[in-house]
């Protein structure tokens, strides 16, 4: 069997690991734009920070993957793919498969504002543009977003010592991930430690003379060295589309359960697809890391003709902030198309803060700012839609932690609900 | 075959020694916060539960682990952690079912239990032997579930009274 993996991430390298486990006679390829061997863009801020050193980002060598018998094709780009003769083209050469993953993963949402062209002005989506960062000067950076991968930026670049502005369209920082109050909380951590945080403020233009100089808000002009976009990632599936695969409402690739797409003999995983979410049942974008692994592990098992099924994506967030930990999972209560009857819980204790949010005697989503050792229980309550009416009083009744209580939730699924 | 942490919680007096002897034998000091196993006690109920990793197969926190610094350490069937890869990023404290992971403020690291590599100090010091290593069969594995079960059920007692 011969198989042609488009991308080099999480999802397409576990497609792979997962193929060779169940058949060592495979033909694999794996083919990427990149000239790395597999990293983990989820370290890129720790790496900016100075903590984490560049050899430490790579999850894999060049020698892991002949160690695997996978043969790569780096720092080339896949030009077009046929489905009547089964042949993928690249620049200058062209292969034909038995089985083809897509697994192109996500690109960076470019701003419709003028001067993102110019010296400076960076995304942060892949190791080349964490590595441009690392190494360009300047004191003040400004990054444009505040979801999760634009607060860890500011972090991280903030600890090596650059003024850091964090300008956010909408009323409060982190939007999709937290409510108001532990946005604020989260907030305040950021602003304790020196970064401007700006919300509700639009950035209108990046100005500088081929190179950045400052940007021009609806509010205030502020002068910069650098500006970061952290404006969110989208699906990467220009080229599943130019060939005839179906992409679904969301923008990501149309995929089974199976991770099949609509094209006979193609598979498609990871942060370019669109799956169901797990506990609310809604198509989703989940450009998460875990679920990718998942999702290419299932591609794997079903390109070697197991079947597995892909049981969705779950919505889990956690980072650190100056060394205070954020968690959300789920559902948060400013989602829209929102069910009717939400209730919300919250408890301050000392420094932590939970906030689970229930609709229908269902735990939805759940955020914690400081100790995260009770969420990991919550997660499993909403994942398997437990029925939390008689838990919800014990939760009304007593102080967090939980544990005691949900230690049943946990220990009478283990890891078992985890599993494909 | 691998062997495995066993709790009997009708056994546990709460005497907190476990945590003790866990942190001294890791971090060289005693200091319960940093122990790796924690007694997790109801006092009006009489409800003491040493809570510890469970080295689930397949784990949560290896499979969120988004630098692969948690894998699976077949010999003595638990989970490891690298820590040359670890970033710190916590999600897998966030995501342990148990809540047996956690961040050790004064290391600055991840930790949870790792069988004292197939010799558990916690074992050894338990004078009631509530926690027991024993051979990770099947049998041991639903003994383990049902002992779990019927401690939650006495619990529903005292904590889920009717509303009102």
């Amino acid at each position: 069997m011969k198989v042609i993996v488009i991308g080099n991430g999480v999802a397409g390298n576990t497609a792979s690991s997962t193929i060779r486990r169940l058949d060592g006679q495979a033909e694999i390829t794996i083919i990427s734009e990149e000239i790395y061997p597999e990293y983990s863009p989820c370290a890129l801020p720790q790496y900016l920070a100075g903590e984490l050193s560049r050899p430490n980002v790579f999850l894999r060598t060049k020698r892991d993957y002949s160690r695997e018998r996978t043969k790569t094709i780096f720092g080339q780009k896949v030009t077009s793919i046929s489905p009547e003769d089964r042949r993928v083209s690249l620049d200058t050469t062209s292969l034909t498969y038995d089985k083809l993953i897509i697994a192109t993963g996500s690109k960076p949402v470019m701003l419709p504002i003028k001067g993102t062209n110019l010296d400076g002005v960076f995304p942060l989506k892949s190791l080349g543009d964490a590595d441009q960062i690392f190494h360009y000067t300047g004191n003040t950076a400004v990054i444009i977003g505040s979801g999760p991968i634009g607060v860890e930026t500011s972090v991280a670049l903030s600890k090596r010592g650059l003024q850091i502005y964090l300008i956010e369209v909408l009323n409060r920082i982190m939007p999709r991930v937290f409510d108001e109050t532990p946005s604020s909380l989260l907030r305040g951590i950021l602003e304790e430690r020196g970064v401007r945080v700006l919300t509700g403020e639009k950035v209108i233009s990046i100005v500088g003379n081929g190179k950045v100089e400052g940007i021009v808000t609806d509010k205030h002009r502020i002068k910069c060295d650098m500006v970061v976009l952290g404006a969110g990632m989208k699906p990467n599936i220009e080229l599943a589309q130019q060939s005839g695969v179906n992409i679904g409402a969301l923008g990501g690739i149309a995929v089974t359960q199976q991770m099949m797409t609509n094209l006979d003999n193609i598979y498609a995983c990871g942060d370019c697809v669109e799956t169901e979410d797990r506990a609310s049942g809604e198509h989703t974008l989940s450009l998460l890391w875990h679920n990718a692994r998942r999702q290419g592990e299932v591609a794997g098992y079903s390109c070697s003709g197991v079947p597995k099924s892909y049981l969705g994506s779950e919505n889990i967030t956690s980072l650190d902030i100056f060394g205070v930990h954020a968690v959300s999972f789920g559902s948060i209560e400013a989602d829209g198309n929102q069910h009717q009857d939400i209730e919300v819980i919250e408890r301050f204790l000392g420094k932590n803060y939970y906030r689970l949010i229930i609709a229908q005697s269902r735990l939805i989503g759940a955020q914690s700012i400081g100790n995260a050792q009770d969420m990991g229980a919550l997660l499993c309550a909403l994942i398997r839609r437990d029925n939390l009416s008689e838990i919800k009083r014990a939760i009304d009744k007593k102080t967090l932690p939980l544990n005691p209580l949900y230690y049943r939730i946990a220990r009478c699924l283990g890891p078992n609900i985890r599993r494909l | 075959m691998p062997k495995m942490l066993v709790v009997n919680y009708d056994k546990c007096t709460g005497c907190r020694l476990c945590e003790l002897v866990c942190s001294v034998k890791h971090e060289g000091v005693s200091n319960p916060s940093r122990a790796r196993i924690h007694i997790t006690k109801w006092e009006m109920e009489g409800i003491m539960m040493p809570m510890v990793c469970n080295q689930c197969e397949p784990a949560p926190c290896i499979d969120a682990c988004p630098t692969n610094a948690r894998s699976w350490d077949e010999h003595l069937g638990r989970v490891v952690i690298d820590y040359d890869r670890c970033i710190e990023c916590k999600t897998c404290v966030a995501v342990c079912p148990f809540g047996a992971v956690s961040f050790d403020h004064v290391a600055g690291r991840i930790i949870s239990c790792d069988l004292c590599d197939g010799d558990p100090a916690c074992v050894n010091f338990c004078e009631t032997e509530a926690i027991q290593y024993v051979d990770a069969s099947e049998i041991n594995k639903r003994r383990q579930r049902e002992a779990a079960e019927k401690l939650y059920e006495s619990m529903r007692k005292f904590t889920m009274a009717p509303a009102g």
